[in-house]
């Protein structure tokens, strides 16, 4: 696999309903084998962008190719290169689920003995083997999930749009499927993921797509993000006093190493150019030698969704 | 792996198998067959005993018309109505844009869903005969 292949090039990308600009000139790409989140509250434009990407809407301006082939000139063969898989998808009543994936690779052209291999190999890739049988109106939430996802990868495409596949799935199947997308991914596959839960993308996306009312904020990783938004560099610390917050707040206006993020009702929230506990615990035995009335004093971890925010606050970046 | 037969050929189209597999399950057939054969039943029973007990030529006749009529509705309103149908409900289930991802065509997606909407005409039909067969032979 030529990991310096694009398999996802969007350029300039314009999509209007009406007069509301759904999509504002966006412009990524997604390479072979990676696995790229695309994040952003709900309206914010990740599922248009991503029906574009799979063919099922058009672009009012921009380009988009699939694999390098646009999918408004060849959209048969970029639907042969793709995978999609909805955040909203139907089920048929009286299909059990067997029959379901049977028909999908008799659609895709799947013949006899490879589609029943085909279909055992998705049914027991996604753990669906022991529902052969059950109708899919007696699936829960978090199988039909799967099932859904198994039909995407019957016919073994190259890359993966999956819209918001894990919403709504308990802890343990959220788990299980991000399991699945990582065997996916150690496979070659290339895969745009979109969430709007950042936590959950982290740890298994090689870079970061930020969308926010149409326009995208910030590409990159998430790392960049936490040290573009300044406190991945260093550790965060919350301080609660008792009484005298504005000497605190003077303190670490004050001190070297010290960057105030903002006061607190009782305290500050602080970054401190080192999180390492020794440097931390040097700090604040120098707090109390300089007399602040210290309560508490709690080193805190970072998250994803605050540097995120934080970056919006700043007004982006991409 | 629950072992699965593989009930119907490659040749056949993919939409066609899935309504045929499909479409004979749904409850709006079910019902609609087993009324029908109710109905149908009731009326031979009807007809052979009011044929034993006075064989009124108006009774009979109005028997046949009724016969007729259920087998007409059937065939003239009630599956065309669930054919004007059939596309919609792909399209509310939000089932037709993943098809329209395979290699399945609009045109094969509508052959598939007409061609199972005629089976399962003609399989109203077949199951009507023994009841016509049976009005032949009390001469109605």
């Amino acid at each position: 696999m030529d990991q310096d292949r694009i398999m996802i090039d969007v350029r300039g990308l314009e999509k209007n309903f009406g007069h509301v600009k759904a999509v504002d000139r966006i412009s990524f790409q997604v390479r072979a084998g990676q696995v790229v989140g695309f994040i952003g509250a709900n309206g914010a434009g990740k599922t248009t962008t991503m029906r574009i990407l799979a063919t099922l809407s058009s672009a009012d301006a921009g380009e988009v190719k699939i694999a390098g082939l646009d999918v408004m000139e060849y959209p048969a063969e970029v639907r042969r290169k793709l995978g999609w898989m909805p955040d909203q998808f139907g089920v048929y009543d009286y299909v059990s689920v067997f029959e379901y994936l049977d028909f999908y690779a008799r659609a895709y052209g799947f013949k006899a003995q490879e589609r029943r291999r085909r279909v055992e190999e998705v049914m027991v890739f996604t753990d669906l083997a022991t529902f052969g049988d059950r109708p899919m109106r007696g699936l829960s939430k978090g199988q039909a999930q799967k099932l859904c996802f198994g039909r995407t990868l019957l016919h073994d495409p190259e890359i993966l749009i999956l819209d918001e596949p894990a919403a709504g799935l308990d802890p343990r199947a959220r788990i299980e499927f991000k399991n699945l997308v990582r065997i996916l991914a150690q496979r070659g596959k290339t895969i745009l993921i979109s969430s709007h839960i950042l936590s959950e993308l982290g740890e298994m996306c090689d870079a970061m797509l930020f969308i926010d009312g149409g326009r995208l904020v910030y590409q990159g990783t998430a790392s960049e993000l936490m040290r573009q938004s300044g406190t991945e560099a260093g550790g965060l610390v919350e301080v609660v006093v008792a009484g005298e917050r504005e000497k605190l707040l003077q303190w670490f206006e004050c001190r070297p190493g010290w960057k105030l993020i903002r006061a607190t009702r009782e305290g500050a929230l602080a970054a401190f150019e080192s999180d390492q506990p020794e440097a931390l615990a040097a700090q604040l035995r120098m707090m109390v030698g300089e007399g602040l009335p210290l309560v508490e004093f709690k080193r805190i971890e970072r998250r994803l969704e605050d540097a995120f925010v934080d970056m919006l606050k700043n007004g982006g970046q991409a | 792996m629950t072992p699965q037969k593989d009930d119907f050929p490659d040749w056949l189209s993919p939409a066609l198998v899935k309504e045929l597999r499909q479409g004979i399950r749904t409850r709006a057939f079910v019902a609609t067959f087993l009324l029908l054969q109710t109905l149908l039943a009731l009326m031979v029973m009807l007809v052979a005993l009011s044929h034993e007990a006075t064989p009124d030529s108006n009774t009979l006749q109005t028997i046949n018309g009724f016969f007729w009529f259920l087998v007409c509705t059937q065939l003239l309103f009630v599956m065309p109505c669930r054919a004007l149908g059939a596309l919609s409900s792909e399209i509310k289930a939000n089932t037709l844009e993943l098809m329209t991802l395979s290699e399945l065509s609009a045109w094969r997606i509508v052959c598939g869903k007409w061609i199972s909407l005629t089976c399962q005409s003609l399989l109203l039909v077949v199951s009507v005969l023994p009841y016509a067969v049976i009005r032949y032979f009390l001469a109605v």
